[in-house]
């Protein structure tokens, strides 16, 4: 079988002669028919751009060479434009992170997988017409024949993905990139897609399979290919690399993967922070423990446009106990955020009552919670936004210190102490979050979150846009916190794996509704409602 | 009113942004406009540093010579130095640009905020006529409010003052709008803050931080229109040295005394240009910072 892609020693640099970044730095990988390779790395080790080299879009600025740069017995490296231009979507197909953000949103999906078929094939309209049918079909789309009108828009985040796929097997590509193609889709429609690459790997495509994430590469690929700095560091068949990994950095990266780790138990190799005399956190003990926040019967309407309702929250009831952690797991849209915004006193409930320490909470005067709000922290998903933009961290920090009066020695005393504790170096005090990467700007939510001293947190996603690696930092760094300060943590996430390795206890909504509660270990071990099930089922693990 | 020229001539205004960002440098483009608009500061400030030649000392036998060595840029109908009233023009033209886009942001600012703040009644009065006002165009609005009040370098610049507010208000109130709903101020509120202490300490300083660089354009535009009101005779009136009224003045010798229209108009066209020039390379620059 001869290799549909052969590359060798590829080597990508970016920028001038004063600037230089290597951001690929000698790989080489052949790709047979019919087989999937996975490019598995965190940010910026150059699995994307090592993907893009074999379409030539590496990118602005960059200077690609190589000894062999190979799709289908063609040489990239020595092509134009207009040649690169043809080899597009007829030799190699691109499936890319976020097909909302990849299709036009201004024209029906069935024109956007038409417009490859009419620039690359001399087929009459009707015929086009029938592929684009026969496409959707064949990406299991439902309802091909009205789907293929509507905008990218109006299709669900799967659907959207599918779309994208048919493009881009809509001229039968020998290759197909798919460059972390489920990261911003939930559990189950992640699993129906990454089948769904499954079979059009078994129907004779390669397929270059790029992510972050061993876990959801594991199923799919048939060899893997660990990349670090520019650099394969380690590549074999699946099983071997999984399973018995022989670099460091691969044994890192699996360390890190929450699923099915035990509660408490460290998934980062380093000490997240230099100074770690903390203990493993102990099951409590106490068989009736203080309940700090409960929520009984939450509901929220939203108004949608035509005069609809959605039911965003429908009578949640949920209990938050000291020095434990409530998961809070569903998929998007299930109504989870809008749970953490009323429990923070920024949504109102439409009926229900959130009680604190006992006394009222929400609804409630802003007023009259005001004085009460250091009792509660909050850590969201895009902890950049929640910076105010013109502000270094010291004076994120210095203004959640002293509750935005000047800044004394005490407050920059306070402010070391926070940072210390979340293992940030004093370098980054006069840095702005935005020069920050992901994991440091977690971090300084975190230490902002622990200024008041709360006895709650609640985490929003608080880990969802980070690496696998950074991910387990900042879950070892909450779980350390919790132990020394005894925290209560709200921790909402989609992921199944985080949920279930940081939870005592597991509330699993869906379509604004609890469907199932409970200790956690009982919750993900037998789950008894048949959607817990479905979740758990389609979770991706090693 | 010695604000409008140490406003111009601050020179914190041109290297905040580097500040903000050391690694950008500055470009020729920058160093050309901060260098024009210093000297025309300059010479608005101390015009004696430039000419000694009093501007409006007439000297018939002098009249329509053009430009030679004792008057570089030649001389008018009454035998005026040319040169000498274009440098002794930068004062009026200057601070009419200035003062105009000051009051026009006051104004914004006002209209603006209690728009972007306000109760819903509140905000849709004010938006409702900020669209009336927009409709209009700009140097129109100037005109009624001359014909209300009567011509003169003052209401002129008021003029062109109410003229632009509008169009200020409107980007100041979406800007306060855009910011109030943002996360970070959101968590603000979770920290505990106040809705007064979160608005000044975090929706107006990120909602009006692109207003100064707009300010900066809009002198350049203030300058055209304040020439474009004296060229009509509703600015500042001859004998005054005034580069909109120079133009005025001299458009009846054009045929034969270019020098009377032609150096005026260039110094128009410098001191916008060169405000225009360094607003845009601000503007380019705190987007860099931004994103």
């Amino acid at each position: 079988m001869s290799a549909v892609v052969s590359v060798k020693d590829l080597r990508v640099v970016f920028g001038s002669s004063s600037r230089q970044v290597q951001a690929v730095d000698g790989v080489s990988f052949e790709l047979a028919a019919g087989e999937c390779l996975a490019l598995v790395g965190e940010s910026g080790s150059g699995k994307s751009v090592t993907a893009r080299s074999l379409m030539g879009l590496a990118g602005a600025g960059a200077t690609v060479s190589a000894d062999a740069l190979r799709v289908n017995g063609q040489d990239i490296l020595g092509m134009r434009q207009a040649q690169l231009r043809s080899i597009r979507g007829r030799e190699v197909g691109l499936i890319l992170q976020d097909a909302l953000v990849s299709l036009d949103p201004l024209r029906p999906i069935g024109r956007e997988i038409d417009d490859s078929l009419r620039l690359h094939t001399s087929l009459t309209p009707s015929a086009r017409r029938a592929r684009v049918l026969e496409l959707l079909e064949a990406v299991q789309m439902p309802e091909p024949e009205q789907r293929m009108l509507q905008r990218s828009g109006e299709l669900s985040g799967g659907l959207r993905q599918r779309a994208l796929i048919a493009s881009a097997i809509a001229l039968n590509p020998a290759l197909l990139i798919a460059d972390e193609p489920t990261t911003a889709l939930d559990v189950t429609i992640q699993a129906q897609i990454l089948a769904l690459l499954g079979e059009l790997k078994d129907a004779g495509t390669s397929l270059l399979l790029i992510s972050h994430d061993l876990a959801v590469v594991s199923g799919t690929a048939d060899r893997v290919a660990v990349l670090q700095d520019g650099r394969i560091v380690e590549e074999g068949a699946t099983d071997q690399v999984l399973g018995a990994p022989q670099h460091p950095y691969t044994q890192a990266l699996i360390a890190a993967i929450p699923s099915g780790r035990a509660r408490g138990e460290r998934l980062s190799a380093e000490p997240v922070r230099k100074s770690s005399t903390l203990s493993r956190p102990e099951p409590i003990a106490s068989a009736t423990p203080e309940i700090l926040m409960r929520a009984s019967d939450l509901t929220k309407r939203f108004q949608l446009r035509h005069g609809e309702e959605l039911l965003a929250v429908d009578a949640v009831s949920l209990e938050l106990e000291a020095g434990r952690t409530l998961g809070l797991v569903g998929e998007s849209g299930s109504g989870k955020t809008t749970v953490a915004r009323m429990l923070l006193g920024l949504t109102t409930p439409d009926a229900g009552t959130a009680t604190l320490l006992g006394q009222p909470w929400n609804p409630l005067p802003e007023r009259e919670r005001r004085n009460r709000r250091a009792l509660l922290g909050a850590i969201y998903q895009d902890s950049l936004s929640s910076f105010d933009p013109r502000f270094t961290v010291e004076q994120v920090l210095t203004d959640a210190v002293t509750g935005g009066s000047r800044g004394n020695a005490a407050a920059r005393a306070r402010v070391t102490e926070l940072l210390d504790s979340v293992g940030l170096p004093s370098s980054v005090r006069t840095r702005r979050p935005l020069h920050l990467s992901g994991g440091q700007r977690q971090r300084v939510a975190i230490a902002r979150a622990l200024a008041a001293s709360p006895k709650i947190i609640i985490c929003d996603e608080p880990v969802s846009a980070l690496d696998v690696s950074v991910q387990a930092q900042v879950l070892d760094l909450l779980t350390d916190l919790q132990s020394e300060l005894g925290l209560s943590y709200l921790f909402i996430s989609h992921d199944l794996g985080v949920v279930q390795h940081m939870s005592d206890a597991v509330a699993v909504m869906r379509d604004g509704r609890i469907v199932e509660h409970g200790p956690a270990t009982e919750v993900f071990d037998s789950p008894d409602h048949e959607y817990t099930q479905r979740l758990v089922a389609a979770a991706p693990r090693l | 009113m010695s604000l409008p020229e140490t406003d111009l001539a601050q020179p914190g205004l041109a290297s905040r942004p580097t500040a903000t960002r050391p690694g950008a440098r500055v470009t020729v483009g920058e160093v050309v406009a901060i260098g024009v608009l210093a000297l025309l500061a300059l010479a608005a400030i101390v015009p004696g540093l430039f000419t000694s030649v009093d501007p409006l000392a007439i000297s018939p036998t002098e009249a329509f010579q053009s430009p030679n060595t004792a008057h570089w840029f030649g001389t008018d109908e009454s035998g005026r130095d040319v040169f000498a009233r274009t440098i002794h023009g930068a004062r009026s033209s200057l601070l009419i640009g200035v003062a105009a886009t000051a009051i026009g942001m006051a104004l914004a600012l006002i209209l603006g905020v209690m728009g972007g703040i306000g109760a819903k009644p509140l905000d849709y009065t004010v938006t409702r006529v900020g669209e009336v006002l927009f409709a209009l165009p700009g140097l129109l609005l100037a005109l009624i409010f001359i014909a209300i009040v009567g011509p003169g370098m003052m209401t002129a610049t008021v003029a062109v003052g109410i003229s632009t507010a509008p169009g200020y208000a409107r980007i100041i109130r979406s800007q306060i709008r855009a910011v109030r709903t943002a996360p970070f101020v959101e968590a603000a509120t979770v920290l505990g803050r106040s809705r007064f202490f979160t608005l000044r300490r975090h929706i107006l300083p990120n909602a009006l931080a692109p207003i100064f660089v707009l300010a900066t354009l809009g002198v350049g535009q203030a300058i055209v229109w304040a020439s474009s009101l004296s060229y009509l005779g509703l600015g500042a009136v001859p004998p005054a040295a005034e580069w909109g009224a120079m133009l005025s003045a001299g458009r009846s010798y054009i045929s034969n005394a270019w020098w009377l229209t032609v150096f005026p108009g260039i110094f128009i066209v410098l001191a916008a240009g060169a405000a225009t020039a360094l607003g845009r390379s601000m503007q380019a620059r705190t987007r860099q910072v931004e994103r």
